[in-house]
């Protein structure tokens, strides 16, 4: 099915298979390269799951973990078939998602196959699970010096009670000794099942021939759903300020506010939308409220603001570098209790034009643009539809989410050591 | 192919532009080209930043910004560039393309970008003495800053000890005591100097034809006369000037940085370039080079090891972050395969695979404006003019023994250990 958004002038060829794998191909005729892009809905929050009558608690780091081990195969490392055809390839774990993608200019065929082939061939062994724990302990003690990695570990620590988005994507050392080759497939085969995953293509690709090889490449059936876990919820921050020491040059500090996860049939790409906007209403470079903090030094360029979705939950981050960590908090707190109580029209009007400029240059980067459809998918939705979706957002929409983020907040302030 | 015209507006004024369809916003820069170094180091690094704050039209911080926001949301930053002994001062902005925006965009947008070149605010003959202030505070926090990514910072502390007695060793954002002591006069007077001195580049790519993109940029372009301009040059050494040094530090952190500085003598104007930068792709650029599959993988020693090719200074470097315990073990693997490289050359495969990787990173230049405006940058600076397809077909055609001969370019300098020392 090809599905056009005009406004934004994009063409979205897309369907389901059988064995139901979501697929999207994104129609870029004039670009040089192919960008392809395999998710799971398995990120680091998804740590606690009953599968075929047996409930799993899995230690801090599988599924980052399951990352790197999936480039291994019995005849030897996918990386080196990749580059071998042409192709570069990559992988990321976040909270919420795994993904492999590769991105090529020849060759796309044997790269697509090869692709679909090392993600649904699982291969672990005693041996190559603890040489892999090596490299794993040594990207956790370079995450251990990035104060950014820290700060953000951090928040979600103060966020929340028990939610396990507390606990590092990477893990830790301990957490990672604990990882065996049979938690490895158990994981696999509870979320490497076609359903549970998206599979993205942008460039000069056909869907028909995308389809017939990803049909004949993975598995017919996806037999097990497994049932996930999130810990109780809790409308309760778990501490309002949480301080980590490390040597940065200046203090660091994000401020979060909670809002309310996504309701039954809730649209993602609606809420992110709305997410956004308000981040940029609140304090966005063209807002007043930015203008202040920066002429008084409580931010710096680096300044920013981010607004995530994930089971169980959602917040608005906001933060970077600051002289003052707490006059940026009150700032903050008061910017969102002022956004609360009303929004100019014409400053939303101006903020949603501004939007809609920033969500149409992921358009240009097949690797942004092909990341964000995956996730879009997963709930059958697509990124392109953004400009519609973007048109019916009203100032009321807005005020009922400063409202709720003026109920809850949590910092995380690390201080110069 | 996209379209690429480069019309010489003015003496020591030229614009690059790539005329092409496929993006939906589109890219802008100017650049002011100067030698790197120098007592005014900071003050150049800070005047960007000074000059984005505020302009005669828009006065502020917050004026700016909303002009930039009713413009489908613009950004305009300021950027402080290195190339080679070569600095680049300007800034760089991307826009909804005027095929998505209203007739007259991109007009509006060159005026825009150039306005904060050309028509700053002034306050009682100079710049706004908050703005320096803060700018100067600012560029004083982003240089102690610079510690916290470890992994470009033992870098840029590997090129500070091995080029220390030329000009690329300077930090092209001064230091931080020189850019607290900026004052708005002398700010003021280094801001006249530039604008009247430095060769300026300007650079677009997007849907509108070149006249329509010439005659917004001349339009709005500053007005000076022909001082006889000329880029900075470069000093290029093909071996290291005081034979091998070795370095190491301490900081309190977990993971220790191995870097390794080469001297190859080739830059981009070199026609073994290409060859080189295949070498630099069989022994270090991509994931299925020998450090990655040596060091990485088969040893485990690190937990990224890559190196990389530095095109206007004739330099390479290696950078890896491993245990601190494996320094030494980890230097001598790095420093076998290289030697083996220039011995043996590559293997077939290694070589079929090289060129692969490095046709599909020139080609894939071409989906992104930024990478082609940093591309076309260099090349103004360094007086080339072919496009990124006729390196690729050099790069189609280098021989195995091309390639060995230019990994034989490949002399250390200077070894740099950052030892960790945190539990």
């Amino acid at each position: 099915m090809k599905v056009e958004f005009s406004r934004v002038r994009e063409s979205v060829h897309t369907a389901t298979l059988p064995n139901g794998l979501r697929i999207s191909y994104l129609e870029k005729p004039a670009f040089s390269k192919n960008f392809a892009i395999l998710a799971t809905d398995f990120g680091s929050c998804d740590a606690h799951f009953t599968v075929e009558g047996k409930a799993w608690d899995l230690p801090a780091g599988v599924a980052h973990f399951l990352e790197h081990k999936m480039f291994e195969d019995e005849d030897g490392n996918a990386l080196q078939k990749f580059a071998a055809a042409g192709a570069s390839p990559n992988a990321f774990t976040s909270r919420t998602t795994t993904a492999y993608h590769f991105t090529c200019t020849e060759n796309f065929a044997e790269n697509f196959e090869l692709l679909l082939r090392f993600v649904f061939t699982p291969y672990f062994t005693g041996e190559n699970v603890a040489k892999e724990r090596g490299i794993i302990a040594q990207e956790i003690g370079m995450l251990d010096d990035t104060p950014g990695w820290r700060v953000y570990g951090g928040l979600y620590e103060g966020l929340y009670r028990e939610h396990p988005i507390r606990e590092s994507i990477a893990g830790s050392c301990e957490s990672i000794a604990e990882i065996t080759p049979e938690l490895l497939y158990a994981c696999h085969r509870a979320f490497y099942a076609p359903a549970n995953m998206a599979l993205v293509v942008c460039g000069t690709a056909d869907l028909d021939t995308l389809c017939e090889t990803a049909e004949r490449l993975t598995p017919k059936a996806s037999p097990v759903k497994p049932e996930r876990r999130y810990g109780k919820r809790s409308d309760a921050a778990c501490q309002p300020e949480v301080t980590r020491r490390m040597q940065v040059s200046r203090p660091q500090a994000l401020l979060g506010f909670r809002d309310r996860p996504l309701a039954e049939g809730e649209s993602p790409l609606r809420r992110q939308l709305l997410g956004d906007l308000c981040c940029r209403l609140l304090s966005g470079p063209a807002s007043a409220l930015y203008a202040r903090l920066f002429s008084d030094r409580l931010i710096t360029r680096n300044y920013d603001s981010e607004y995530s979705i994930f089971p169980e939950g959602a917040v608005s981050v906001f933060g970077g570098e600051t002289s003052d960590p707490h006059a940026l908090r009150e700032a903050l707190e008061n910017g969102v209790r002022a956004c609360a109580a009303g929004i100019e029209k014409t400053e939303f009007e101006r903020t949603r034009n501004a939007l809609q400029g920033a969500w149409l240059r992921v358009l240009d980067d097949p690797a942004a643009y092909a990341q964000q459809e995956a996730r879009a998918l997963f709930r059958g939705e697509h990124y392109a539809a953004f400009a519609g979706r973007l048109d019916a957002l009203t100032e009321a929409d807005a005020l009922e989410m400063f409202r709720r983020w003026k109920a809850s907040s949590q910092s995380i302030i690390l201080p110069l050591e | 192919m996209d379209k690429i015209t480069r019309i010489p507006l003015a003496p020591g004024m030229r614009l690059t532009c790539i005329t092409t369809q496929k993006f939906k916003t589109a890219v802008f820069s100017a650049s002011l080209i100067l030698p790197l170094g120098g007592k005014d180091a900071s003050a150049l690094a800070a005047l960007p930043y000074v000059l984005r704050r505020g302009t005669a039209g828009y006065p502020d911080l917050h004026a700016v910004n909303l002009a930039l926001d009713r413009l489908y949301g613009m950004r305009i930053e300021a950027a402080v560039r290195a190339r080679g002994e070569a600095l680049a001062i300007g800034l760089i902005a991307d826009v909804t393309d005027e095929a998505y925006s209203a007739a007259g965009s991109t007009a509006r947008a060159a005026k825009l970008l150039l306005s904060f070149l050309t028509e700053p605010r002034i306050d009682g003959g100079a710049f706004c003495e908050a703005f320096v202030r803060g700018e100067a505070e600012n560029l004083a926090d982003r240089i102690a800053a610079r510690k916290n990514d470890l992994r470009s910072w033992a870098l840029r502390r590997l090129w500070e000890l091995m080029c220390a007695e030329e000009p690329y060793g300077c930090d092209e954002l001064g230091d931080a005591e020189s850019a607290r002591a900026l004052t708005p006069e002398r700010l003021w007077q280094v801001y006249q100097d530039v604008l009247s001195a430095a060769p300026v580049e300007l650079f677009y790519c997007g849907s509108q034809p070149p006249a329509t993109v010439e005659a917004a940029f001349r339009a709005a372009a500053p007005q000076r006369g022909d001082r006889g301009f000329s880029m900075p040059g470069t000093i290029v050494l093909a071996a290291p000037p005081h034979g091998e040094q070795r370095f190491e530090e301490t900081l309190p952190v977990k993971q220790g940085k191995l870097s390794l500085g080469f001297r190859t003598g080739v830059t981009s104007s070199d026609p073994r370039y290409p060859a080189l930068l295949l070498a630099n792709a069989v022994f270090g650029g991509t994931t299925s080079s020998r450090l990655f599959r040596h060091v990485r993988e088969k040893l485990s020693l690190c937990y990224y090891a890559s190196s990389n090719c530095y095109r206007s200074k004739g330099l390479l470097s290696v950078a890896s972050g491993i245990d601190n315990a494996n320094a030494e073990v980890a230097r001598a693997e790095i420093l076998r395969q290289l030697a083996d490289l220039q011995e043996h050359g590559a293997t077939p495969e290694e070589l079929t695979t090289a060129r692969r990787s490095l046709l599909a990173s020139l080609r894939a230049m071409a989906d992104s404006p930024l990478s082609l405006e940093a591309f076309w940058l260099d090349q103004s600076i360094a007086g080339l003019s072919w496009p990124v397809e006729t390196l690729a077909e050099q790069v189609s055609a280098v021989t195995p023994d091309e390639l060995r001969e230019a990994a034989r370019s490949i002399v250390l300098d200077t070894t740099f250990f950052l030892r960790g020392t945190a539990k």
